[in-house]
């Protein structure tokens, strides 16, 4: 009998316990489950904001190179179109001397002894007249065009110079506006070693492009010719692959006004048989001293060449004697310099030597006494100043050879960080589960209350043949000189990873 | 006394009542919520990663409608990416009620592109924008691109009526769940889409490029006939692939 009630009561009871039992573990199971998920998405979304982090912030330095390759390209473009307008300045005047100048008797006394010399006299008066106002048009337009491209040149070398220097600051603004931007509960983890890391990365970055004086000589030593003779490369660019031949070598005989005369071939028909203007002419990049790659000089010089034919009779056989004439006809000169000491030197020109300088104007016969004339003479009043190559951005680092095709800029290290209480886990509020302690204590338990997530980015230089190939069919390797910059995320080191997991616990 | 022995067979029976009661009621709803829970926490999952998707997408394909139409290749639309992200995050099997009727209600996403951060790009943004009024050369300011994406669950219907509570959670016949991310880089690094855009670029920057045209030409070769050195003037020369020796290898 008092077995019987004790039995019920247990029975009574157990189905209850049983339910409530299973509906605590089954809740516990489904809270933890909660956080689990809670922290699992928080964990990805802060990996994404890492990530998008450290991608942002290695691009600003990616934007920074390639800005500076749109700038080197274009200080390039405008040095072309200096040297441009500098040679068609000298060419002008020299046109005009030549028709006008002091030895423009010569040829009107050459081409009265021909009875067709209206074929070199007609031409040779309309000429002048156009050579004059082209030249006063030069004069006047030239100084300002040369003074308009050097100030636009300054502002793409200090520019990209400018832009380049305020990159860090653009870095550190990117990369807290991105992290922000994310996630406004996230930051940008401060601890040591990611201090450590930064501060690694800005002395990387720093030495990974220098900015370079093309006007420096390079001596054995120093820096500038450490670094490959910098001063040449980019004068090399300028100069020697991106002018045209206008600048490089003008030199060429000039069919208008030109005569020949064949009636001179008919015996004791004496006087003029031919008269040709010969022109050479050239633009210099000068070298050395004071000059060196500050000044664009250009001179051409034209002469005539004349056949005067005379016959005499040899035992009563007419016997015709050419006799060729070299004289001058005529000369101009141009610069642009930064100094007060330009020249029209043959040395010192650059990728030029005394033979091929200024068209070879000093060596070939036709032209060597005008362009002696203009030597002496000097390259006149300077159409500015402030001419010359100006200093620009390239990277330091100059390996090439297979495996730097994909030139790598150093890589951003960023960690951010975010509170374990912006988590709405089931510690947090309004839930406030598992927090209390004891059996049904469930923290979250994160280390240091916080989660973090790293990621690496950085620029590479990239120009894949089958996108962008080059007509030579080279492989082309990192430079400021193109624009062809972009970013990647970048695999941790153990070393960054395990100073993330240690993280402040380390000091 | 009899009845006591009649109460005390009954207990059996009530255990069973009991248990069955308790189970329906709430061992069996709570059972249920597990997998209505994970399937909403991959839900959440699947939202963060469309976001970073949407965002990432701009790192590659720079904007079509959304960015400067200077910089081509710029083919993949807003609505491309909408659509992708929903081919590839949404899992339509997964997310199904113990019925079988879809979670899924809404399905939303969008990338806008925003000023790129930092006070020295509000500085070479203005010389930027000048100089894209006067010639072809021009950068993305912009790049910030946003990519959000939204995902709204249907409301869960049969859980919260025994528990006799109209109110919205309780029910839960009117919890809508809504998870919503953005996802946030600035990309477009300015890098050129090939030599001839790093020719238009400089021809941007390079005021002579004013006379490189037919006309130019037409008149100097019309000089040659005098001066033939006048037909070798190039005008606007830009020479986008020359570079120093030493950053060339082989083929």
């Amino acid at each position: 009998m008092p077995r019987k009630p004790l039995a019920s009561r247990k029975q009574r009871g157990q189905a209850l316990i049983f339910i409530t039992v299973m509906l605590a573990v089954v809740l516990l199971s489904l809270v933890t489950m909660y956080s689990v998920g809670q922290l699992a998405t928080a964990k990805m979304k802060l990996q994404n904001t890492a990530d998008a982090a450290a991608y942002s912030g290695a691009l600003t330095e990616a934007r920074d190179y390639n800005f500076s390759a749109y700038a080197n390209r274009a200080m390039v473009a405008n040095q072309v179109a200096v040297s441009q307008i500098v040679g068609l300045t000298s060419w002008a005047r020299n046109y005009n001397n030549s028709f006008n100048g002091e030895f423009s008797a010569i040829p009107r006394i050459f081409a009265k002894l021909s009875p067709l010399g209206a074929m070199w006299s007609v031409p040779f008066k309309i000429l002048g007249k156009v050579a004059k106002s082209f030249q006063n048009v030069m004069d006047k337009v030239a100084p300002l065009m040369v003074k308009g491209l050097d100030y636009l040149i300054d502002a793409l070398s200090d520019g990209s110079y400018a832009y380049h220097l305020a990159t860090v600051v653009n870095l550190v603004q990117t990369v807290d506006d991105v992290v922000k931007a994310n996630d406004p509960d996230a930051e940008v983890s401060l601890s040591p070693a990611e201090i450590a890391f930064a501060a690694l990365h800005a002395a990387d970055w720093y030495k990974f492009t220098k900015r370079f004086d093309p006007t420096l000589t390079g001596t054995t030593g120093s820096a500038d010719s450490a670094q490959g003779g910098s001063s040449d490369r980019f004068a090399n660019v300028t100069q020697f692959a991106s002018n045209d031949e206008f600048a490089k070598f003008r030199s060429y005989p000039w069919i208008t006004p030109s005569l020949i005369d064949p009636t001179r071939l008919i015996p004791y028909n004496e006087g003029t048989m031919l008269m040709l203007a010969y022109h050479s002419g050239g633009t210099e990049l000068k070298t050395g001293g004071n000059l060196n790659k500050k000044a664009w000089t250009a001179l051409d010089a034209t002469g005539l060449f004349v056949i005067v034919m005379i016959w005499i009779p040899v035992f009563g056989v007419p016997v015709p004697i050419p006799i060729p004439l070299i004289l001058p006809m005529g000369h101009g000169a141009a610069q642009a310099y930064s100094g007060s000491s330009a020249n029209l030197q043959p040395q010192n020109n650059f990728n030029h030597d005394a033979g091929k300088a200024y068209g070879s104007a000093y060596v070939n016969p036709f032209t060597a006494v005008p362009a002696a004339i203009q030597l002496a003479e000097g390259p006149g009043k300077g159409l500015d100043t402030n001419a010359g190559l100006k200093k620009y951005m390239d990277v330091s680092d100059r390996r090439s050879g297979s495996g730097h095709e994909d030139f790598d800029a150093p890589g951003l290290v960023i960690e951010v960080k975010k509170d374990s209480s912006k988590i709405p886990t089931s510690n947090q509020a309004p839930l406030n589960v598992g927090t209390g302690g004891g059996d049904l204590y469930l923290p979250d338990d994160t280390e240091q209350n916080q989660l973090r997530a790293l990621s690496k980015a950085g620029a590479y230089f990239s120009r894949p043949k089958e996108l962008w190939g080059r007509s030579d069919g080279k492989t082309e390797y990192g430079s400021l000189y193109n624009p062809y910059w972009q970013v990647h995320l970048l695999p941790n080191s153990i070393i960054e990873q395990a100073s993330s997991i240690l993280g402040e616990q380390l000091w | 006394m009899v009845a006591r022995r009649t109460t005390c067979r009954l207990p059996r029976g009530q255990a069973m009542t009991e248990f069955v009661i308790g189970a329906a009621l709430f061992l069996i709803p709570v059972f249920l919520l597990i997998p209505i829970l994970g399937k909403f926490i991959d839900m959440k999952a699947a939202t963060v990663q469309a976001a970073r998707y949407a965002a990432w997408e701009r790192t590659v394909w720079y904007g079509g409608d959304d960015s400067s139409v200077d910089w081509e290749s710029n083919v993949r639309t807003t609505e491309t990416i909408r659509q992708q992200m929903q081919d590839k995050f949404t899992d339509p099997v997964l997310w199904k009620d113990r019925v079988g009727n879809s979670m899924l209600q809404s399905w939303g996403g969008d990338i806008s592109n925003g000023k790129s951060p930092g006070t020295a790009n509000d500085l070479l943004g203005f010389a930027v924008d000048v100089l894209d009024a006067i010639g072809p050369f021009t950068l993305e300011m912009d790049g910030l691109y946003s990519g959000t994406a939204t995902l709204s669950a249907v409301n869960v219907k049969g859980f919260g009526a025994p528990l006799g509570d109209t109110s919205n959670l309780q029910t839960f016949d009117n919890f809508g769940l809504t998870f919503t991310d953005k996802d946030v880089i600035l990309a477009n690094a300015w890098n050129a889409n090939g030599p001839e855009m790093v020719k238009k670029q400089v021809q941007g920057l390079l005021p002579t490029s004013i006379l490189d045209n037919v006309a130019v030409k037409a008149l100097l070769d019309v000089m040659a006939v005098v001066a033939p050195e006048l037909a070798t003037i190039e005008f606007g020369k830009i020479e986008p692939d020359i570079v120093p020796s030493d950053r060339l290898g082989g083929s």
